[in-house]
């Protein structure tokens, strides 16, 4: 029996500690997509509150088919998707393939391979991202924070695996574009 | 190699996903560009390891455990446990009404393109007094648009077309919405 099977398990039978296992151990998996799709700050920690609550009432219906906290991961997505959907927020299947949905870069003025090594990188790198539609923010941060494999994001987002792949490769490349191009010396 | 590394190389060269990597490691030995690309790439991929500025409060276990009721039913019964799939009835009355309304205004199409009189007469021998007294109804309507120089058929093509776009619109947002409902279920 594995160390996930073994937890369910006790949930199951009653075990309201193993649920504070489990919580802890996937509360920053649901905290990175709450957080990656909901813009509005004061939600996010009741959205997170919901997905739990959700993970508890249908821990019976998990069969084992996914990894736990794959399962956990879609529906916290799923909960998002129904909070932007009754907010009437864009959900991120409105948007289309092109790569102009991007907002465009501020100018072309340094070459590449000026910019990637400054100090403040990573407030740079945090403001680009979220300007990134949630879909894209989302598969990065699950590929790149979360290690989950193609596999798995596309479980969690119902998307195909070469999807998922395509989609990742593009928010990166866009994200390298801008932190070469959107940027003078002196704002670094 | 005569070209330079695309992204996509890079990107799962970085990612360890690149098939042929010994050829890419050739290139990159001797290409400066190439060299620098990577050196972006690599720069990029370690900003996105950084995690975000969110998290959850210190008593967040607490709080979720306490929003659980202590008899709160946890069942392994796929059925008995589940949430409902679907969030909406699979027929809303609106859409009931539309579709209804859409059957009635084929019937008076097809009524209209034939003998109405005759049809009312037939129908009223069968004894169907209401199908009868609409084919009069219909007929009157005929006579009326004709006599300000309306074209009947003319207003029956724009209505069964409004109709129809209507109806088939509805169907498609009902079946986008289901679908979405399902989808997000839990």
């Amino acid at each position: 029996m594995t160390e996930s099977n073994a937890l369910v398990q006790k949930i199951l039978a009653g075990d309201k500690s193993a649920f504070r296992t489990l919580i802890s151990d996937n509360q920053r998996l649901v905290g990175h997509v709450v957080y990656r799709m909901v813009k509005s700050e004061s939600d996010r920690e009741d959205l997170c509150q919901e997905v739990f609550i959700k993970v508890y009432n249908n821990l019976g219906r998990f069969r084992f088919e996914s990894k736990l906290s794959t399962w956990i991961a879609r529906i916290a997505h799923n909960s998002c998707l129904n909070f932007l959907e009754k907010k009437k927020l864009p959900l991120y299947d409105d948007l289309g393939d092109d790569e102009t949905q991007f907002e465009p870069v501020a100018d072309t003025r340094y070459q590449p391979d000026i910019i990637l090594s400054k100090n403040n990188l990573s407030a740079i790198l945090k403001r680009e991202i979220d300007k990134l539609p949630a879909l894209y923010k989302t598969i990065v941060t699950l590929f790149h924070l979360d290690e989950m494999s193609y596999a798995e994001i596309g479980q969690t987002m119902k998307l195909p695996e070469g999807t998922v792949k395509s989609y990742l490769f593009r928010a990166r490349k866009v994200l390298k574009e801008r932190l070469q191009t959107g940027y003078d010396r002196g704002d670094l | 190699m005569s070209d330079h590394l695309t992204d996509d190389q890079i990107q799962q060269l970085l990612d360890g996903s690149l098939a042929d990597s010994n050829l890419v490691a050739s290139h990159l030995d001797h290409c400066p560009i190439c060299q620098n690309e990577v050196a972006n790439y690599q720069a990029l991929f370690v900003g996105l390891k950084e995690e975000v500025d969110f998290s959850l409060s210190v008593n967040f276990a607490d709080t979720v455990l306490d929003k659980i009721p202590e008899n709160s039913a946890l069942s392994a019964d796929p059925v008995t446990s589940a949430s409902p799939v679907f969030s909406t009835p699979i027929i809303k009355f609106s859409d009931g009404l539309i579709g209804f309304s859409a059957i009635a205004i084929m019937v008076a199409v097809g009524l209209y393109f034939l003998d109405l009189l005759a049809i009312g007469t037939a129908t009223r021998l069968w004894g169907l007094e209401m199908l009868a007294s609409s084919a009069a109804a219909l007929n009157v309507v005929k006579q009326f648009l004709s006599n300000y120089g309306i074209n009947p058929l003319m207003v029956l093509f724009i209505v069964v077309t409004l109709s129809a776009i209507v109806v088939i619109d509805q169907i498609v947002v009902g079946m986008k919405k289901q679908r979405r409902s399902v989808t997000y279920s839990i």
